[in-house]
């Protein structure tokens, strides 16, 4: 278990997620709305000075990062060619459902996820309603809520797994 | 509480855990719960190990109020 992907999976997911917050405040910074009397508006992006270093930066690091996340991906299915994990499907990957003791634990995981966003998520509208949020900051909260709800996920898994990789 | 001998019972056959594990088709983590009192198995699993141990399923689990009638 210590070298399958399948775990640290959701940290993968976290890590994509700060570089988006960073490309959605710079994308922010870099864009302009202005609405018209008439229902029309008008959206201008400008990516010049910092703005634009740090949106170049952060795509670059951004097609790295996938570049590596394939990698390694690749590396598991080679490895573990009996647990591959698939790059595009509907189901994610980090469940581990070997038989039924590990379809219990991510069951156990993915219920604290599913009580987390029970709570999470009508708080997120209700404040978002309020009408004092920027488009980004409500964004950003989204992509927080995204994060918390791998690191959930990962720490109820990782739990378990350190309890068995003590006995090895 | 579903109590068991399952530790005991596999070592009077020789098995390691892992061995066990792939007798029954499952993990070795599975066999290890099992026997730490932390997981309990389906009556599906629960069958394959006791043929797989030789054994009556009431003498591999029971329940923890039964176990001094049974013992």
């Amino acid at each position: 278990m210590k070298n399958d992907m399948r775990v640290t999976l959701p940290l993968w997911q976290m890590g994509a997620i700060v570089l988006m917050m960073i490309v959605t405040v710079a994308i922010n910074f870099a864009t302009k709305t202005a609405t018209f009397t008439d229902d029309g508006f008008e959206f201008e992006v400008s990516v010049q000075g910092s703005v634009g270093v740090v949106l170049g930066i952060a795509i670059i690091i951004f097609t790295i990062y996938l570049a590596f996340f394939l990698a390694r991906i690749a590396k598991h299915n080679k490895q573990f060619p009996d647990r591959k994990i698939s790059t595009f499907t509907f189901k994610p990957q980090e469940y581990i459902e070997d038989d039924e003791l590990f379809e219990e634990i991510t069951k156990q995981a993915t219920k604290k996820v599913y009580t987390y966003y029970t709570w999470t998520l009508p708080l997120l509208v209700g404040a978002s309603l309020g009408g004092f949020w920027s488009r980004t900051t409500i964004l950003f909260g989204i992509l927080l809520l995204a994060m918390g709800q791998y690191w959930i996920y990962y720490r109820t898994m990782r739990k378990f797994l350190v309890q068995e990789e003590e006995e090895e | 509480m579903l109590k068991n001998r399952l530790k005991e019972l596999r070592a009077r056959h020789s098995f390691t855990q892992v061995e066990l594990a792939k007798q029954v088709g499952v993990t070795r983590q599975t066999i290890g719960f099992i026997e730490k009192g932390e997981f309990s198995p389906s009556v599906t699993l629960a069958l394959k190990l006791a043929h797989a141990l030789d054994c009556d399923l009431n003498e591999l689990f029971w329940l923890e109020g039964e176990e001094k009638d049974e013992k």
